[in-house]
């Protein structure tokens, strides 16, 4: 449905995307991930058509688009800080796109009847934005996005300017609205529990390239650098070398990892346990309560490795501990 | 006699305080202010009083004077009087009589024109003034255009009459119309922008047509033949020979067209003429122009006037200065130096005429110049009838109509003055 | 002392200062318009209401103020339009772009005098350039175009703060709406008047109400380029009041007047002040 060829994009000096190349199927969610400035939020620019590229080839539903400007592409976009028309009302806002479109005024307040009701906005019509919450003002913005029936839904990290709690609320809701349209979803996020939860696919990108690109699950499980392995999810990189199946940090650890060379293991929190005899021993040197769990920091020979416990017996700081490892687990190396 | 006594112990003491006395006076921006300022370290010398000018331009010189005579002490200790204020500050009150100085110093009020003493100096029978300076106004026209074959052939054939500088107003308009037609260049250039450049214009024809604004007893008499005649040539000199823009033309602009050669005559100051023939000011015209008195009569009498404002602090050296600076020898280097005079010793000077042969001409003009109605709203007549001929001249009021509010204007400011009841 | 005790103290130097420059002249000005003073009889003699009656019977007085709303509308309006076309322009990614608004910037460093006289050279009919190139046309000395001519010279120089002030306002516009606009569908066009000239509205009235009291006091180019003629054509109300009080020494009178057309001025501000709060 969209797909970029070899795209690059420069400002001055400094190269924003640098040859990515990206293919999203009909109806998917793919998310862009990575931390400010790496050139995600340029990529969904170009898309866009807010930018042109410098190179290569912008195509959409099989069309190449580089030329086209935004209005003439069919999509849809959702802004960070919403981008309503604070002149006009919520009913205003959404007609917008229609009115542009020349549809009969029947017919708009008929659409814009349907698309508040599916984002939960009857009865705030007559609104202005100033009067409304963020989640709501967000919500217009979804609706008003939507209005024009686009074949590619955009969206510039929707999230981040609200609260955790109706952040995780409208996530939700964002997903079920996904699923109901079946609309392909470009989704920019510096969040990865957000990337995590919400994509069929998740590109990682880092400085203007793709790092990773992969379902949720093999991002998280198997990420492809040692850059993705600490974006995503929590753990730690324990340099070392695999070696016939094995991962060896002066000695054999008894890991299997794919493989062969130096690189990093990649030790998640959550798949660490306290364990008499286990292969590691160190010293407790913090412990985080986070509700459902408790992590703890223990280093072990210069490391410091984070493991997750239930809140129940927890070992006191300083302490000797030994650490169960997994029997199998992620290792990672530096491409280039 | 108790004032003689004072004012007598005064010039006594005077002379002996005036060491370390420093004069200051507000003065037009111009060549001629310079000249004056030149000569000041010899009078510092002879009087120990030091005299220093604050030079502005014209425009702003009227508000700043106003603004010091209602201030208790005035910043300045003496001035120049434009005639158009002439009539203005001695009927607020504003100005020191100078009689008993005069007598008291043996001042020669005989050696300056009657006309320049009733512009300059008396208002309402009392001195108030010294003249100082002259630009009354007359007719610069171009020699060698009268002098042309072409022009000289066609004219005769035209109006059975030699070509020659006109004698009456009608055939100057008439001469004037005819450059326009056939010497490729304006007839006159006229300053037509209403208010002081318009109304100093128009009174020239007026006077040359034998009109006048008031009579002797400040009876408006402008809404007559002689007035309807002037106003009628006026505006058909300024539509039909003058050049485009006449209309808001003021003094420079007049002066760049003569400069440039456009134009075949104006009426204009006397002052206008070595300005113009001014070889490396004027390249094209100068040497082809000459100075005569208005056609058919009287010009325009303007000048400037020294003066002592009530207010002063320094009033006897402020007059020991005027009677220094009007003095026989210090009129005569001043105009030497190009400073025009307005003692008739100066203007009959050999030396002076040597160098300046048009004073002359000037002299005449001088000689023969009429005022226009000085009294304490004579800016305001300017304005007001500034309007009216330039509404006539611009064709927007019948010139019937133009005179007759005018002189309803006129009057009205006469009445206010409390000239006429 | 409370927290609104202290805030009026500390308001009391700037409000002093207010008070002393702008507040007694214009209470100074009003007891005078009240008397029959004049520069030539300096007497405060009670007359009441009868300076603003003459006023209002002075047939020229009327006529200027009727002049000047003239002058005014077109002025402002030219004036706005304009400066919005080159906000516009300035905005755009062109190349040499300091050059620019150096350029744009440089009109409203020239005194307004300096500008009549350039201009006065500019259009003069005879030696100007313009004449040179495109004919003789009379700008100031023939009473249809002088008005306009004056008009033109004068938004010549507001046009560039106007300009700055939009430009300014168009820099701190959020991007978002009109981006979100594009991608609604609508044109560059539909986007300037559907979103960029809402959000835009506050500047626009606080330039309106700024440039409408600059035309209103229209007085230095008059006095440069036309002294009120041909006639009375360009006889604006500002240059009209300064006459009666400096050539006609009628200090009371001129008072009177300007405290019209204060009055005049305060009711157009609050005109505009009503559009800047509603909606």
């Amino acid at each position: 449905m969209v797909e970029l060829l070899g795209v690059r994009k420069r400002y001055g000096e400094v190269v924003a995307v640098d040859g990515v190349d990206l293919g999203l199927k009909e109806g998917e969610f793919f998310t862009l991930l990575g931390p400010s400035g790496c050139g995600k939020t340029t990529t969904l620019r170009l898309v866009a058509g807010f930018e042109a590229p410098d190179a290569g080839e912008v195509r959409i539903g099989g069309e190449r688009v580089n030329a086209l400007p935004p209005e003439r592409r069919p999509i849809g976009m959702v802004f960070q800080n919403y981008a309503l028309f604070p002149n006009m009302t919520v009913f205003g806002n959404v007609a917008f796109p229609l009115r542009l479109k020349g549809l009969p005024e029947r017919e708009v307040r008929r659409k814009v009847g349907t698309l508040l009701e599916m984002v939960h906005l009857v009865g705030l019509e007559g609104r202005y934005p100033k009067e409304l919450s963020g989640g709501q003002q967000q919500r217009v913005a979804l609706a008003r996005a939507l209005a024009r029936e686009p074949k590619v839904l955009l969206l510039d990290e929707p999230l981040s300017a609200l609260d955790a709690k109706i952040r995780e609320e409208l996530r939700g809701e964002l997903k079920r609205l996904q699923r109901e349209t079946g609309l392909t979803t470009l989704y920019v996020t510096h969040d990865q529990e957000e990337a995590l939860a919400l994509s069929d696919r998740i590109a990682v990108m880092r400085e203007g390239r793709v790092e990773h690109l992969g379902t949720p699950r093999e991002i998280y499980e198997e990420p492809a650098t040692p850059f993705v392995a600490a974006f995503v999810g929590t753990g730690v990189l324990v340099p070392g070398e695999a070696r016939e199946g094995l991962f060896h940090r002066d000695r054999p650890w008894p890991v299997r990892v794919k493989g062969e060379g130096p690189g990093f293991l990649l030790l998640r929190p959550e798949r660490l346990r306290l364990e008499e005899g286990g292969f590691l021993e160190g010293t407790v040197v913090l412990a985080t309560y986070l509700g459902s769990l408790v992590r703890l920091e223990v280093e072990v020979g210069g490391l410091v490795l984070k493991v997750d416990l239930p809140p129940g017996r927890v070992p006191a700081l300083g302490q000797r501990v030994r650490l169960g490892l997994p029997e199998e687990a992620p290792f990672v190396r530096e491409e280039r | 006699m108790k004032r003689w006594l004072v004012v007598g112990l005064a010039l006594g003491l005077g002379a002996s305080l005036a060491q370390g006395v420093v004069l200051r006076a507000l003065m037009e921006d111009v060549p001629e202010t310079r000249i004056i300022e030149a000569l000041l370290p010899e009078f510092e010398r002879a009087t120990g009083i030091r005299v220093e000018f604050e030079k502005v331009q014209y425009g702003a010189m009227h508000d700043k004077l106003v603004a010091q005579f209602l201030t208790p002490e005035n910043a300045y200790d003496f001035l120049q009087v434009d005639f158009l204020w002439a009539g203005e500050f001695p009927a607020a009150g504003w100005l020191e009589p100078l009689e008993s100085y005069v007598k008291a110093s043996g001042f020669d009020l005989s050696v300056y024109y009657p006309s320049m003493l009733d512009l300059v100096g008396y208002y309402q029978g009392k001195l108030y003034m010294i003249p100082m300076y002259n630009y009354a106004m007359g007719l610069i026209y171009r020699k060698d255009l009268l002098e042309r074959k072409d022009l000289k052939d066609r004219f005769q054939a035209q109006y059975k009459r030699p070509l020659a500088l006109p004698r009456t107003l009608e055939e100057y308009v008439e001469l004037s119309l005819f450059m326009a037609k056939n010497a490729g260049v304006s007839g006159a250039a006229m300053q037509g922008q209403r208010g002081d450049p318009n109304f100093m214009e128009f009174s020239n024809y007026l006077f040359a047509a034998g009109g006048d604004y008031v009579d002797r007893n400040w009876r408006v008499t402008l809404n007559s033949p002689q007035g309807e005649k002037a106003l009628s040539l006026y505006a058909r000199n300024i539509r039909e020979a003058a050049p485009k823009g006449a209309l808001n033309f003021n003094l420079d602009d007049t002066f760049r067209v003569m400069c440039q050669g456009q134009a075949f005559s104006m009426v204009t100051y006397w002052w206008m003429l070595p300005q113009l023939d001014d070889a490396k000011q004027c390249p094209k015209v100068a040497g082809k122009v000459a100075l005569a008195p208005m056609p058919g009569g009287a010009g325009v009498n303007g000048g400037w006037g020294w003066a002592i404002p009530k207010n002063s602090r320094n009033k006897e050296a402020a007059w020991r200065f005027i009677s220094w600076v009007e003095s026989k020898e210090i009129v005569k280097k001043r105009a030497l130096m190009g400073h025009a005079p307005t003692r008739k010793d100066a203007f009959q000077d050999p030396e002076v005429l040597r160098k300046y042969p048009y004073y002359r001409q000037a002299e005449a003009i001088i000689a023969k110049a009429k005022k226009v109605p000085i009294f304490a709203y004579t800016a305001e007549m300017e304005d007001v009838v500034g309007r009216e001929i330039s509404l006539a001249a611009a064709g927007r009021k019948a010139v019937k109509q133009a005179l007759q509010d005018a002189a309803k204007g006129l009057e009205g400011l006469l009445r206010k003055a409390g000239l006429l009841r | 002392m409370g927290q609104r005790g202290v805030g009026w103290l500390l308001a009391l130097p700037g409000l002093a200062v207010l008070g002393g420059v702008v507040g007694l002249p214009l209470l100074y000005a009003l007891f005078l318009s009240l008397t029959g003073y004049s520069f030539l009889r300096p007497s405060y003699d009670w007359v009441g209401p009868a300076r603003y009656q003459e006023a209002f019977r002075d047939p020229y007085f009327l006529h200027a103020l009727g002049l000047t709303a003239l002058y005014v509308a077109v002025t402002v309006g030219l004036t706005l339009v304009l400066a919005l076309v080159l906000a516009v322009l300035l905005q755009q990614n062109l190349p040499w772009k300091g050059f620019h608004y150096f350029v744009v910037s440089l009109p409203m460093l020239i005194a307004p005098v300096g500008v009549g006289l350039i201009w006065k050279m500019i259009l003069h009919p005879e030696l100007g350039i313009l004449s040179y190139l495109f004919g003789k046309v009379d700008f100031f000395g023939d009473a249809r175009y002088a008005l306009f001519s004056l008009a033109l010279v004068d938004v010549w120089q507001q046009v560039s703060f106007a300009a700055l002030v939009l430009l300014a306002g168009l820099r701190s516009l959020p991007k978002e709406p009109l981006e979100a606009a594009y991608v609604d569908g609508a044109t560059p066009w539909q986007a300037f008047l559907r979103v960029t000239l809402p959000l835009l509205r506050p500047v626009l009235v606080v330039l309106l109400i700024l440039q409408t009291l600059a035309e209103v006091r229209t007085y230095d180019l008059v006095y440069v380029l036309t002294r009120g003629g041909p006639g009375s054509a360009t006889d604006l109300v500002s240059y009209y009041i300064y006459r009666k009080a400096f050539l006609g020494l009628d200090l009371s009178g001129a008072s009177a007047m300007g405290y019209l057309l204060l009055l005049l001025t305060l009711a157009l501000v609050a005109a505009y002040y009503r559009l800047l709060t509603r909606g």
